[in-house]
């Protein structure tokens, strides 16, 4: 019964789809294929560089989840278990710790406070440049002062 | 000469009422000390009966275990005696079917052991 | 094969009927908190609304723009609402009535739930516009990160209950409803799943001033309608989850026995209860900044969860309570 809503439920959603190409109107034109951009005409890709934390939350996504993971037996077995694999639980719950402390303490997640806040130029018209590089760059590895 | 009467400017019979100067502000509810002691309270009290319930279970389950254990000496030696009526029928209908066959040895085994091996073919009655 | 058939209708007919007035409950309640009228034209006092624009919808011509990848530009509706759909296999409407009963529902649900945000991703990368690639870096970081609070409420749950079914969820709240021992934690939870399905005053990924809609941009008539079923089916499946893990599920309070019928309509009621909650919150609660939000998730939700977690089955083992 699982498999047949499984296999299902993507039919149907595609025989919606069907009806909807079969019913619907179409005629496109230049300036309506056009990307959106608020009246303007698009100058560039979309596809940009982006900022780099929303890189570091998907790595550090999977980090967790496959920690939080490696909990979920130990969720259903706690009886059986008793109290040695209640303390490697313990353990390993200590070491995760350790590790978001590190996380958090390395200020991956500071959305707000962008690099180049943090640069005290030592050399301003370089370090202006190298801060703007860095604000629109995906790489965190640029050498942060001469 | 009649002069002006003078008056002082005196506060007025009954006095001037307090001046407000306490702010209105309105009541922002309980303190945060409140509320954790509150929750706190509330979750223990829930927690008790959760673990009620947990023992509760698991008492079910124990109960239901036991029982299954209990009862599997029952259920096998049923088996035993069932399985013992069908290997004497079983040998009472080979001795029928080869009553012909000069030396036909009733209940041989099939298998070269002279151990006892159970038999893993069962004749269900016809309907 | 028609019989299963036959059940599959039971579940998505009424599915996507109660999203349709969902959309209406949410204006119609929205509208008497601004104090509007809302939609009252189409239809008795506008019941009638939430169809008369599905069929504008169904109408309407689906405009595919230049620049876009085609393929995953259609794809990726089809997978949000297919996915939000899907997760229903697994809830028990009432005592032995669910399509599928799991003995790991929890699991499957919470898998088919983290899949959507597939479909969040490919909208915003294969509309090739600057709107929707930022909504769509928005929304998938958002939900990829309260996923993980999600998983330890869920987590913590489950180690009460000792079990991954939903119907041995429900069953165990016969005791005492989970929000009376987890209260602290359904604060949490009801943080989660806001921004777990992208509302107010989590809604940053279509931040109308913003982002104008978000990683749905450029996607029009049907497409568009997917995304929003989709949307409003995963906010319905997190009403039913609420109640199902904190609220007792289809249990009737106080012990009343009942029948079928009647323990799915209670389950109905819970959930029309958390929806109104969500629509309150969406009336009431100013947006608050990208960065807030990941700040309160790695920062304050996930940290919680983990502390909650460990005192609680620090609890369960010192007072052996543990579940068998």
């Amino acid at each position: 019964m699982l498999l047949f809503f499984i296999l299902f439920v993507p039919l149907f959603v595609l025989i919606l789809l069907g009806v909807h190409m079969l019913v619907a109107t179409s005629n496109p034109d230049a300036a309506k294929v056009s990307p959106y951009e608020c009246g303007m005409n698009s100058v560039s890709d979309a596809r940009q560089k982006f900022q780099v934390s929303f890189f570091l939350v998907a790595l550090l996504f999977i980090v967790f989840d496959l920690e939080i993971l490696f909990l979920y037996p130990l969720t259903v077995s706690l009886y059986h278990i008793s109290l040695f694999g209640f303390w490697i639980a313990m353990v390993f719950i200590l070491i995760i710790t350790v590790g978001f402390i590190y996380e958090l303490a390395s200020n991956v997640l500071d959305y707000a406070k962008t690099p180049s806040s943090k640069i005290t130029p030592p050399n301003p018209p370089r370090a202006k440049l190298l801060a703007g590089i860095r604000n629109y760059s995906t790489s965190s590895s640029l050498p942060s002062s001469t | 000469m009649a002069s002006t009467l003078q008056t002082q400017d005196s506060p007025r019979p009954g006095g001037f009422p307090a001046i407000r100067y306490k702010r209105n502000i309105p009541k922002r509810g309980p303190s945060g000390l409140v509320i954790l002691t509150g929750l706190t309270a509330i979750s223990t009290l829930g927690f008790y009966w959760a673990s009620q319930t947990i023992q509760e279970l698991r008492e079910l389950k124990r109960e239901r275990i036991w029982s299954r254990i209990y009862l599997v000496p029952m259920l096998q030696a049923e088996l035993d005696r069932d399985s013992y009526r069908r290997t004497r029928a079983s040998l009472q209908r080979e001795a029928e079917i080869m009553k012909d066959v000069p030396d036909w040895k009733v209940g041989e085994s099939v298998y070269n052991t002279k151990r006892y091996v159970p038999p893993s073919v069962f004749v269900l009655p016809e309907k | 094969m028609l019989f299963f058939l036959l059940e599959s209708f039971i579940i998505l007919l009424p599915l996507l009927g109660s999203i349709a007035f969902m959309t209406l409950a949410e204006r119609k309640v929205m509208a008497s908190m601004q104090r509007r009228v809302g939609p009252n034209v189409v239809g008795f006092y506008g019941t009638l609304q939430p169809f008369a624009d599905g069929l504008k919808l169904l109408l309407k011509e689906a405009v595919i723009p230049s620049h876009a990848n085609k393929v995953i530009f259609l794809v990726s509706p089809f997978i949000t609402l297919s996915l939000a759909l899907m997760g229903w296999a697994a809830i028990p409407f009432a005592k032995g009535t669910a399509l599928a009963d799991l003995s790991l529902g929890v699991l499957f649900l919470m898998a088919v739930s983290s899949l959507g945000v597939y479909g969040v991703l490919l909208a915003g990368w294969s509309a090739n516009s600057k709107y929707a690639f930022l909504g769509s870096l928005r929304s998938s970081a958002q939900l990829v990160s309260y996923e993980l609070p999600l998983a330890m409420v869920i987590l913590i749950i489950v180690s009460i209950t000792g079990s991954l079914s939903f119907l041995q969820i429900v069953e165990f709240q016969q005791g005492v409803w989970l929000i009376i021992p987890l209260l602290p934690l359904s604060l949490v939870w009801f943080i989660i799943i806001l921004a777990e399905t992208n509302r107010a005053p989590f809604d940053l990924p279509e931040s109308e001033s913003e982002l104008v809609a978000g990683f749905m941009v450029e996607h029009s008539a049907f497409p568009f309608a997917f995304f929003f079923l989709g949307e409003y089916a995963s906010i319905l499946i997190m009403s039913v989850l609420t109640s199902i893990f904190f609220f007792g599920g289809y249990l009737i309070p106080f012990g009343i026995s009942s029948s079928p019928f009647l323990q799915s309509f209670v389950l109905g009621l819970k959930s029309s209860l958390v929806f109104f909650f969500f629509i309150w919150v969406r009336a009431t609660l100013p947006r608050v900044r990208f960065d807030q939000l990941m700040v309160l998730c790695w920062c304050s939700l996930l940290p919680l969860g983990f502390a909650f977690f460990v005192l609680i089955i620090c609890t369960l083992v010192a007072f052996e309570a543990t579940s068998y």
